[in-house]
């Protein structure tokens, strides 16, 4: 096990790691159009970086089919004087963002129709908590790291695994993950991770707002919080999805030889392989007596 | 330096007033109308007798630090006989024997009281400075009776020290036990010690010292450990005893009083334990512990079997204490009682601590080494003295493991091994499915009666999925429905361990610098650039899934921490790959 980083941070200097939603078939089918959240988010990163002059943004566009950085406030690029009308920062992120859609849309595989595909989070939490490990290991004095999910598509079951691995590594770091959640429904595994690494969840419910929610929610710096009256945790959804296929249940059965979760009972675990003896058979059948 | 009154530290001019040579008087302070040094007499003696036994001197320089001390010191020292014995002759070896004897008492190599003997008895011509105060002699006479009291000052100083580096080896353990617990090593010392930081130093070509650069060895160690974990899971598959019943029995006999571990076996226990029981309940999320200890030859149970870290750890702490004999049996047959009555999936474990070198039990041991045997309890030995037979044949009967440990980094090492699920032995627990509900945690802020405090709480609370109740805690078992309530990820906390991800292949630099090959030459993870710098070659790692390049430092926290690969995870048509596999 790596020990956990120290907890000495560089006062007031914060590393704010976005993960962009730009799921296409989440995006069609929502009522907000993309154009206008985009630039709600571009203003909430200025304001980010106009908050400290050592502060850095990085930006992670979380796809349906892949994922990639597309904005790196420290490079070189970012630096460059304003392009015609727009300055460097939007240029630099849009550019990135176009091609990365792009690339995104020539990787899709065929889906069932009338479903939307999920984003892989999981992997854009990855490639944060590795980024974020490099600035830990770049001085005595790292910049104060966090993470920030704009998500809008509903949550993917097959992700789960992956997904925890990333939150129990977060909360070991202890890096916060926040999460601003935009989607209809709310979002179990973000709910989790913001309770677990200690975040905060929020569901902003006018999207026309969006700027002022992020602002006055997510922009602060750790240390601040403290002193904030920040949104209540509106109940965290603990319900797993099961390993058969792959729902999301409150209720199941645990191999417990490998706790994997079933929805149903089986004779043989699918994970591990073993095979559950008579035993059990009866704890559960006097369960269900219980039940009746 | 200035002058000190030695009764109360207020600064004088001078000690005293010379009115002939060998006539003088002595100055008082004026702060405390005491006389302000009365050892002036003893002359050169003074600042090396009082030191060490004299209350009063060392009252006076507490106040300074120890770095200050000696070299305060070693003024005086210089001071003082520069003034009384001119050039003389034997000057400078007897400064020297002076400052090695101030050295070994500062160390406490040297009895306090040998040393004052020696020095009353040795300095016995001084008697011939009582006739001067009477007599009128020549000033010449005191420095001859001064060389004769040197010499043979320092004679007995020679003596008295080979003497002692003669009974050294015979009563070193005796004279430890006498110190405190720094072990006769100063506070700015025991740091030093304990780092070793000049170890991770070595010279460069220029002769200049520089931190050794450990990464690649450290990075080929990790690999080394990974390829054996990989190896042992091919063959073993992925069982793993996740739901553990463990006891730890700690040895706290007279033998844990023992000071070869800093401060003592018992503090560098309880420390551990401490460790030991966070990083368990992190990797067995299911898993129960319970504390036994060991004292005057009876095995107390100290905590029952329960899922609470803070709870075990509260309790150790506060009985940290240490004597009588140890009982290896009688602990054994109280753990034995208490596991005998777990469920069957459960894993049986005992983790002792032993401290001891012997035992004192009431029966036969081996009797009750077989009875565990046929309970099924895997039972692990971690000796803090030497190795004893019995210990390892417990451990070989039981399938459990033997270790000593060495100084306290092993210590931790040793039992931190004991974290990880072991793989699960299909005889020892039989596989089950166990129904469980997995609650919601209510909004904070909201009402409600729990069933397991029976009063209304505000705040976030657990809702049974079956019969609706509220519960306070997780895990638990609902109070209405008898059902088993967990949260989702106290279970998917364990869960890299049935997938693991896979090792990543090494990249050679020379192949990385093959364009042909098409790789980005930046680390997916975090964006470094792998590109060799100076001479350095770039050292990269490559998934052989999703064929993603990562920089050493990533393909460490990817395997150690994170359990994920990043290129598999942010491509979709990989993980359906996996997913159906
Ligand atoms: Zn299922
Ligand atoms: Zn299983
Ligand atoms: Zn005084
Ligand atoms: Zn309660
Ligand atoms: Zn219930
Ligand atoms: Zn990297
Ligand atoms: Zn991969």
């Amino acid at each position: 096990m790596t020990s956990a980083p120290s907890k000495l941070y560089a006062d007031d200097v914060s590393l704010l790691v976005v993960t962009l939603d730009t799921n296409p078939f989440f995006w069609t089918t929502f009522s907000f159009p993309f154009a206008d959240f985009l630039s709600q988010v571009l203003a909430f990163l200025n304001s980010i970086l106009l908050l400290g002059q050592l502060n850095q943004v990085m930006v992670i566009a979380t796809g349906c089919n892949s994922c990639r950085f597309v904005y790196d406030s420290t490079s070189d690029k970012n630096h460059g004087s304003t392009i015609g009308t727009m300055p460097a920062l939007y240029s630099n992120l849009l550019h990135n963002l176009d091609q990365f859609v792009a690339r995104d849309r020539q990787l899709a595989s065929p889906h069932a129709p009338g479903t939307v595909p999920s984003s892989l989070l999981s992997g854009s939490l990855s490639m944060a908590l590795c980024y974020i490990q490099r600035a830990f290991r770049s001085g005595p004095m790292p910049p104060q790291p966090r993470i920030l999910c704009l998500q809008g598509a509903a949550d993917g079951p097959e992700q789960y695994v992956a997904i925890m691995n990333a939150i129990f590594s977060a909360q070991h770091s202890s890096v916060p993950i926040d999460s601003c959640y935009i989607g209809s429904n709310n979002s179990a595994f973000l709910q989790q991770a913001s309770y677990i690494t200690d975040g905060i969840y929020y569901k902003p419910p006018q999207l026309d707002g969006l700027y002022q929610y992020l602002s006055t929610v997510f922009a602060t710096d750790l240390h601040s919080r403290a002193f904030l009256r920040l949104p209540k945790s509106m109940g965290v959804d603990f319900r797993a999805s099961c390993f058969c296929h792959k729902q999301t249940i409150d209720m199941g059965y645990v191999c417990s030889v490998c706790l994997s979760i079933f929805c149903e009972h089986h004779d043989k675990c699918s994970t591990c392989g073993s095979v559950f003896g008579q035993a059990q058979l009866d704890a559960s059948a006097a369960d269900r007596k219980r039940k009746a | 330096m200035g002058f000190r009154c030695i009764q109360c530290g207020f600064p004088v001019r001078t000690l005293y007033v010379q009115y002939s040579p060998g006539n003088i008087r002595l100055m008082k302070c004026e702060s405390c109308k005491a006389v302000a040094d009365e050892y002036i007499e003893c002359e050169i003696m003074v600042p090396i007798l009082p030191y060490p036994t004299g209350p009063r001197l060392t009252d006076i320089f507490s106040t300074m630090s120890s770095i200050n001390k000696q070299s305060s010191f070693r003024s005086l020292i210089l001071e003082g006989s520069k003034g009384k014995l001119g050039s003389s002759k034997g000057f400078s070896s007897l400064v020297s024997i002076c400052w090695k004897v101030v050295m070994d008492v500062f160390f406490g190599n040297l009895m306090c009281n040998d040393l004052l003997l020696m020095l009353m008895i040795s300095s016995y011509f001084k008697i011939f400075l009582v006739a001067m105060m009477v007599w009128e002699f020549p000033s010449s006479v005191i420095v001859i009776i001064e060389l004769f009291c040197l010499s043979s000052n320092a004679v007995a100083l020679k003596e008295i020290m080979n003497n002692n580096a003669a009974q050294r080896p015979l009563n070193g353990d005796a004279d430890d036990d006498d110190e405190d617990d720094g072990g006769g090593l100063e506070a700015w010392e025991r740091t030093y010690a304990e780092d070793r930081s000049w170890e991770a130093l070595q010279e460069d070509e220029s002769g200049l010292l520089r931190p050794i650069d450990n990464t690649a060895i450290y990075h080929a160690q990790y690999r080394r450990r990974l390829r054996n974990l990989a190896s042992k899971a091919a063959t073993a598959r992925i069982q793993k005893g996740l739901i553990r019943y463990l006891y730890v029995v700690v040895d706290l006999s007279k033998a844990a009083s023992e000071r070869d571990f800093r401060p003592s076996r018992m503090a560098v226990i309880g420390k551990q334990v401490e460790a030991f029981i966070r990083e368990f309940f992190d990797q067995n999320p299911l898993s129960h512990v319970g504390l036994v200890t060991i004292k005057d030859g009876i095995a107390y149970c100290l905590t029952e079997l329960g899922g609470s870290p803070e709870s075990h750890i509260k309790a150790l702490m506060g009985k940290l204490e240490c004597s009588g004999d140890a009982s290896l049996q009688n602990a054994l047959e109280l753990v034995l009682g208490y596991l005998n009555q777990i469920p069957s999936y459960g894993h049986r474990e005992v983790l002792v601590l032993y401290s001891a070198l012997s035992t004192c039990d009431p029966g036969d041991l081996m009797e009750t080494i077989q009875k565990c045997k046929k309970s099924k309890i895997r039972c692990s030995v971690i000796g803090l003295a030497a190795e004893m037979f019995v210990c390892k044949h417990l451990c070989q009967e039981t399938g459990g493991t033997y270790s000593v440990a060495l100084d306290e980094t092993h210590f931790r090492e040793l039992i931190l091994e004991h974290a990880p699920p072991p793989p699960a032995i299909a005889e020892y627990a039989s596989a089950n499915l166990i129904k469980m509900g997995f609650p919601q945690r209510s909004a904070e802020g909201s009402v409600a009666i729990c069933t397991c405090h029976e009063e209304a709480k505000t705040g976030g609370g657990y809702t049974c999925p079956r019969c609706k109740v509220r519960v306070c805690e997780l895990p638990t078992e609902c109070r209405i429905c008898g059902l088993t309530l967990i949260s989702s990820p106290h279970l998917a906390r364990s869960y890299h361990h049935l997938f693991p991800i896979v090792m990543f292949d090494e990249v050679s630099p020379s192949s990385q610098n093959d364009a042909s090959l098409g790789f980005s030459n930046t680390c997916f993870g975090c964006q470094q650039s792998l590109n060799s710098q100076g001479n350095k070659p770039g050292l990269s790692v490559i998934c052989p899934k999703c064929k993603q390049q990562f920089c050493l430092d990533c393909d460490i926290y990817i395997h150690e921490s994170l359990h994920n690969c990043p290129g598999c995870e942010s491509s979709r048509h990989l993980k359906s790959l996996t997913a159906s596999q």
